[in-house]
């Protein structure tokens, strides 16, 4: 079930209905209500998918009450590395299969040895990166004893397939998310308010910039040889901006739904087209994610002790496996790769924490060095972008080709030119929003709070009216093939 | 709790009342969908011949050169399912019914509207018809079958602007000649292609349904006239051999197993030139006239032969 549907729009409010009907004093029947509509939104999808999840979740709840009662190390970590291995199994199998295969293929061809290829015709289940990587956090934590294995199945069920983060994140680390499960959640009007504010502001995101957006993108990325160089270029910021409202709207989606709920879920973006460096950025986007390799990657490789060679060789193996994590193709691990070029340089001349602070905090505009620091990060990214997006490596190469070219000061060329310039605007205006809220959680927590009734609700008609005016045809989100 | 139900309640009201008043415009507007619906109603009891299928025989048939009372029930996208549906929608209106007339193309078979791109054309069918022929919730509704700019588009349209969504004449026939600068031979190429259909999953149900069709003109003393209409060569040269040799063999082998249905290949038929085709795959009103001569003519043939065997029988 997509948030941006019909089918979430009447899903919603029952499940929200039942929920707050039961008791909250009754922690068990509230959790189980949360399992089985959790299955109901994914089953929507494929409920024969469904099997994989059940099994992660026993699977996990078993080793996670096998290590509470082990003392033997040797014991703990083979239970350790049976939820590894059946956790990255399932993901490798159906999410890599098929590259590794062809690339066996090309390897052992390109050796003169031919293979014939038995490629499987394999779907990816929906969310299967996130909620993989969320259980692996609880064995992981567990193992390290950071964390009471839970002895409630329906707890970690519901942990595991919470519906407002099941498929696209944010990763919660079972250390925050579980023990909301073991408390009770009282409805607080407050609370349920921002989260509605919350959920708008991500529809916005999602149904406005990135739909929107994504028209031109693909446009332009699916015709890029007969395109000049400005076009390639808008082309690439037009994705930039796509892939920003579409992930971190459904972050807001997500987050703003569970405070429904009466649950608090980590940030996942914090205005990351505001940063100032490359480290800073990598601080702002996708934060479940870049947390969880840092926790449970970087940091046990070493992070950024030891000799120059090894803080080079775990930022490449972090950014690439972050990389990878995102699909099966050598764009994306080129993409990981760019990042990391970007990154070293700050860490190793000990730069790469100099941005904690918000840009131009307690002010409305940045000072000029700012501006170009900002201005340099975010065309570096808009760079790395084009990777992620480009259908194959060499499909990349020359669209960057087409960019630096003559034709990059033509003018650019659009279908329809009348909508890509009312596109241009409206993200315009969003960045602007983006900016004027860039301290809070999410851009549109403040904005109205203090106004009267009527302009504060006129407000919230203008954005419901660009959504339903801007809506285009149902999209997915970019990050459920993830 | 209360008050946060109460505040949302009370600042989705309009939204919803505005949603409210939008869906009733929308449906108010006449459209082809629910003028036949409104036609078939009425008049289905004299028809004497129904011209069922997709845009090929929405542009393709007029019945106005029909020699019985006929009409064109046929829908752009519409595939034979729907085909079926119209049919037993109105099987008890039909009181003079002598023949179904329906179009086998290249994708008739493997196809359906409610699968692709043209999928919201379902809407039309589970509002205007009542077929409730989707279970998805969406297509029960104007307002979320199509997006909001232009539903609103629409209703200003019609409204303000008196613009007339009615497409088709008084018996069915989409009455628009295009005269658009379009290069017939990319065209016929892109149009087979989009045609061209991997998966066969709809094959056995398509065979099913046609039976079902068949069956009931039997019981009903109706003859079914099956025909693949024709076609520039454009269109034509780039068909899937396969696809094509599937149509025509399951064809035939329907039509051989029933005394009351025949079928017609016109799909290379000589008697049309480019100056009959709107696009490679669709007559413009020269063509239609022709065309609905022609199959006018294979029917009284069919009925003459009735006669002869009948007088026969009596002798």
């Amino acid at each position: 079930m997509l948030f941006n549907t019909i089918d979430f729009a009447i899903f919603l409010p029952i499940v929200f209905a039942l929920y707050w009907l039961i008791d909250s004093k009754n922690l068990k029947s509230q959790n189980l209500l949360i399992v089985i509509s959790s299955y109901i939104f994914y089953g929507w999808w494929d409920w024969r998918f469904l099997s994989l999840i059940v099994f992660s979740t026993i699977v996990d709840y078993s080793i996670g009450r096998k290590l509470k009662g082990e003392e033997n190390n040797i014991k703990r970590k083979v239970l350790l590395w049976t939820s590894i291995l059946v956790n990255l199994g399932f993901l490798g199998f159906f999410k890599y299969y098929n590259f590794f295969l062809d690339n066996f293929i090309m390897a052992f061809s390109f050796f003169g040895s031919e293979i014939k290829p038995n490629t499987l015709n394999i779907i990816l289940p929906v969310g299967i990166s996130f909620y993989t990587f969320q259980t692996l956090s609880y064995t992981i934590d567990v193992y390290k004893r950071k964390l009471e294995p839970t002895s409630d199945y329906i707890v970690f069920s519901a942990f595991v397939s919470f519906f407002p983060q099941l498929v696209a994140g944010p990763i919660e680390r079972a250390t925050n998310l579980l023990p909301q499960f073991n408390s009770r959640r009282t409805f607080e009007y407050s609370k349920a308010v921002d989260g509605m504010r919350q959920i708008l502001w991500g529809l916005f995101k999602k149904v406005v910039i990135a739909d929107n957006c994504a028209v031109f993108a693909n446009e332009i990325f699916n015709n890029s040889s007969d395109m000049n160089g400005s076009t390639l270029v808008l082309g690439a910021i037009f994705f930039t901006f796509q892939i920003y409202g579409d992930f971190s709207g459904y972050s807001d989606i997500a987050i703003g739904t569970s405070r429904l709920f009466g649950f608090n879920l980590m940030k996942n973006f914090a205005f990351p087209y505001f940063s100032k460096d490359i480290a800073e950025f990598w601080r702002r986007w996708h934060i479940s994610l870049s947390t969880w390799f840092r926790d449970y990657l970087y940091i046990p490789l070493g992070g950024s002790r030891g000799s120059t060679f090894m803080k080079v060789r775990n930022i490449f193996i972090i950014f690439i496996v972050s990389g990878f994590w995102h699909g099966a193709n050598w764009t994306f691990i080129v993409w990981g790769a760019l990042n990391a070029i970007y990154f070293l340089p700050l860490l190793l001349t000990n730069k790469n924490r100099n941005n904690l602070e918000i840009v131009a905090q307690g002010g409305y505009i940045p000072t000029l060095k700012e501006l170009m620091q900002m201005f340099i990060t975010f065309g570096l990214t808009v760079f790395a972008w084009i990777f992620f997006r480009a259908e194959n490596i060499s499909h990349a190469l020359s669209y960057i080709s087409g960019i630096f070219s003559v034709s990059f000061f033509e003018m650019p060329e659009f279908l329809d030119l009348r909508n890509a310039l009312s596109i241009i605007l409206l993200t315009f205006v969003f960045v602007f929003i983006e900016w004027y809220g860039r301290e809070q959680e999410f851009a549109i927590q403040q904005i109205g709070v203090n106004w009267k009734s009527p302009l504060r609700y006129l407000f919230y008609y203008s954005i419901v009216m660009t959504i339903l005016f801007f809506a285009t045809e149902e999209q997915q989100f970019i990050y459920f093939q993830f | 709790m209360k008050k946060f139900i109460k505040k949302t309640f009370f600042l989705l009201l309009p939204i919803l009342v505005c949603f409210g008043i939008v869906e009733y415009l929308l449906r108010n507007i006449p459209n082809d969908y629910s003028y036949k619906n409104e036609y078939l109603d009425k008049n289905a009891q004299h028809i004497e011949a129904i011209f069922l299928g997709s845009s090929h025989t929405y542009y393709g048939i007029n019945p106005e050169y029909f020699s019985g009372n006929a009409f064109n029930a046929s829908h752009i996208s519409q595939s034979i399912d729907l085909d079926y549906k119209l049919i037993h929608k109105y099987a008890d209106k039909f009181k003079k019914l002598k023949y179904i007339v329906m179009p086998i193309d290249y994708f008739s078979l493997l196809g359906r509207t409610s699968t692709g791109l043209e999928s919201w054309r379902m809407k039309n069918y589970n509002i205007y018809y009542k077929l409730k022929a989707s279970t998805n919730p969406k297509l029960y509704l104007e307002l979320t079958s199509l997006n909001f700019k232009k539903n609103i588009q629409r209703i200003a349209a019609h409204y303000l602007f008196d613009k007339d969504y009615i497409t088709c004449s008084k018996l069915g026939y989409g009455d628009t000649d295009i005269t658009q600068n379009m290069d017939i031979i990319s065209n016929g190429k892109e149009a087979a292609e989009r045609h061209t259909k991997e998966n066969k999953k709809y094959l056995n149900e398509s065979i099913e349904i046609l039976d079902k069709i068949v069956s009931y003109a039997e019981d009903n003393n109706i003859i079914v006239l099956f025909y693949t209409t024709p076609a520039y060569y454009s269109y034509r040269d780039n068909l899937d051999k396969s696809q094509y040799d599937l149509m025509v063999s399951t064809m035939d082998s329907i039509s051989k197993s029933k005394n009351n249905s025949y079928y017609f290949n016109f799909i290379a038929d000589k008697n049309f030139t480019i100056k009959h085709f709107r696009d490679a795959d669709h007559f413009n009103k020269t063509g239609a006239k022709k065309f609905t001569e022609i199959l006018n003519g294979k029917i009284l043939e069919i009925e003459m032969n009735s006669v002869l065997i009948s007088n026969d029988t009596i002798r």
